[in-house]
């Protein structure tokens, strides 16, 4: 055995040694990119809810002394879900209703990917509220239980559709 | 707190890797000058790509890392095979990053590339016609045209007009009949028209990309479920007729099974892959030690047998991982991406990089049948790596609008 072959095959542990550190230092900084984008939009939410909830409240204050139009609102519950998909601390729903989904013309567009186009639509009628599924694909369930047809909604109900939570609650 | 990430770590790595190889490679060779240039030239590219990649905050970092890893280890067994080869491909390489540029500039600034459908279709037949008539046959398939000295494959650039077509389509830019002809069925006749066109070039490993981007497509956005179900059902009706009447699809499938009883003919260059394997054993036998030579086409098609010769099969395990990482940041790009043409294009050209990986490495360490592709980046070849690095780009550039777009809403 030559010394050039000699060095070549010892060279060839270094080789495989460089490579596998390569892709392990490529994982680790995958692995923080990820973990970075998910604090950034963390802070990003904090930052987010601190803003609308208390213009907000002070708001419908002010809006209790004239004549009120039923309204509700659902109340995100905090979750890992809600903080990836950039949700809002709440989401205001007027008498004429509200259909939520991924699609840009939703009255409620939240862009989750578990999320149809058009998820589920709430509603007001004669002085109450409903909720229907539009024929999603991961389903919507009001209080643990799936959507099926339409049925009436009360406040503090509770909404899961797509990994996502929210609360449901009648402004008034 | 986390750890301060090291972005330059992996840069270092590839450095340190390119300079102890081709210093082995220039002693193999009665130290040669010619080969250290090969090698300043492969590093001063990569320094040049990647520091205007980060400074000028191009998308993601690491697709170009990763590309520059394998080819690195290309470069290094080409180098090893034949270094006027290693110089050429090189010169590839510094073609490739041209097209990099031009077709992260073309797709990150125009942007009616969702209207064009029927450019791309007529483009790509366009293609085919002109190699069935000028083209020139190489190892029995007739998918090279010529200009003199220079000659490309059209077929792989036709595989990007191909996805950029299925895109228009998927993204619901394409959504009004042609001709009185339901969209679903164009995408469905212009598939077969190309596959029939690839037959008469007999391009196997290109016909075997192409059907399966269709129904991976097919697989993901459409509504219709039979659809999808007529197509597979025709695949298996095509295959079995192709098997029963074409002889080079009974040779295939014949030497796939065993290659063993007509060694010395047709089963030669399996089994040859298949011994410069098994002799790397797990760290290989080191650059320069091997005999790849013995297996035919080792530069191109069977370039992962030689790297696992003398790589080992950790080395070829290795390559196998980073094409993993590759197609892992290919799909998350296409994941976060918002605009849906961009992520029809991207889940297309994830859909490419992988699942040609997947067919030829199949191939050559007998998984499947044997089909003839390039290794993205690790072949030698100038349309294998000017088109890889046009997809390249054009994933660059997905990611660089989805993030410069994110910037923007905060």
């Amino acid at each position: 055995m030559s010394l050039y072959s000699l060095i070549s095959s010892f060279l060839s542990y270094v080789f495989t040694a460089i490579i596998y550190l390569f892709i392990f230092s490529v994982i680790a900084l995958i692995y923080m990119d990820i973990k970075k984008a998910n604090r950034g939009e963390r802070e990003l939410e904090d930052y987010e809810s601190e803003d609308d909830t208390e213009p907000q409240e002070d708001y419908e204050e002010v809006k209790t002394l004239k004549y009120v139009p039923p309204s509700a609102r659902l109340k995100t519950v905090k979750s890992k879900e809600s903080i990836e998909s950039r949700m809002k601390s709440s989401y205001k729903i007027s008498e004429k209703g509200a259909i939520i989904g991924r699609g840009k013309n939703c009255d409620i567009s939240i862009s989750d990917m578990y999320l149809s186009v058009e998820h589920f639509q709430i509603w007001y009628d004669d002085g109450e509220w409903f909720v229907a599924d539009m024929g999603s694909k991961n389903g919507t369930f009001l209080n643990e239980i799936r959507l099926k047809k339409v049925k009436p909604i009360h406040d503090g109900d509770e909404l899961l559709f797509g990994g996502l939570r929210v609360i449901f609650e009648v402004v008034s | 707190m986390i750890k301060k990430a090291n972005y330059k770590l992996p840069a270092y790595l590839l450095v340190l890797m390119s300079v102890i190889g081709f210093t082995l490679l220039c002693a193999a060779n009665n130290w040669q000058a010619n080969v250290l240039y090969v090698g300043i030239g492969f590093l001063g590219l990569f320094v040049l790509i990647y520091s205007i990649l980060v400074l000028c905050r191009m998308g993601d970092k690491f697709l170009v890392l990763i590309a520059f890893m394998l080819m690195t280890v290309g470069v290094l067994m080409l180098c090893r095979l034949d270094i006027v080869m290693g110089a050429r491909q090189i010169v590839w390489i510094v073609v490739g990053a041209i097209v990099f540029f031009l077709s992260y500039s073309f797709f990150y600034n125009i942007r009616f590339w969702n209207r064009l459908w029927l450019l791309y279709a007529l483009g790509g037949a366009a293609l085919f016609v002109l190699t069935l008539v000028f083209g020139k046959t190489v190892n029995g398939s007739r998918n090279w045209i010529s200009f003199g000295s220079l000659s490309f494959q059209p077929s792989e650039l036709i595989k990007i007009l191909y996805i950029m077509f299925l895109a228009c389509k998927y993204s619901g830019s394409f959504n009004k009949p042609f001709l009185k002809v339901h969209p679903t069925f164009v995408t469905g006749i212009v598939t077969y028209l190309y596959i029939l066109f690839l037959v008469l070039q007999r391009d196997w490993g290109t016909i075997l990309v192409v059907f399966l981007i269709f129904i991976f497509m097919i697989y993901v956005y459409e509504e219709k479920s039979w659809f999808l179900w007529a197509n597979i059902l025709a695949a298996v009706v095509v295959g079995i007729l192709g098997y029963l009447f074409l002889y080079h699809i009974q040779v295939r499938v014949g030497v796939w099974l065993d290659p063993w009883s007509d060694v010395s003919n047709k089963g030669y260059q399996i089994a040859q892959s298949l011994f410069a394997i098994a002799s790397g054993g797990y760290f290989g036998r080191g650059i320069g030690n091997g005999s790849p030579d013995y297996i035919p086409e080792v530069h191109t098609d069977f370039i992962f047998s030689a790297v696992c010769e003398e790589m080992g099969v950790f080395g070829g395990a290795a390559i196998i991982i980073l094409y993993f990482l590759f197609a892992y940041r290919c799909f998350k790009i296409t994941l976060n991406t918002q605009n849906s043409y961009n992520k029809a294009v991207g889940l297309g050209l994830s859909l490419m990089f992988s699942l040609q990986t997947f067919i030829i490495i199949g191939g050559v360490i007998k998984f499947i049948p044997l089909t003839g592709i390039t290794l993205p980046f690790v072949s030698y070849g100038g349309t294998s790596i000017a088109v890889s690095f046009a997809s390249l780009g054009i994933m660059q550039a997905i990611s660089a609008l989805e993030e410069r777009k994110g910037g923007k809403e905060e």
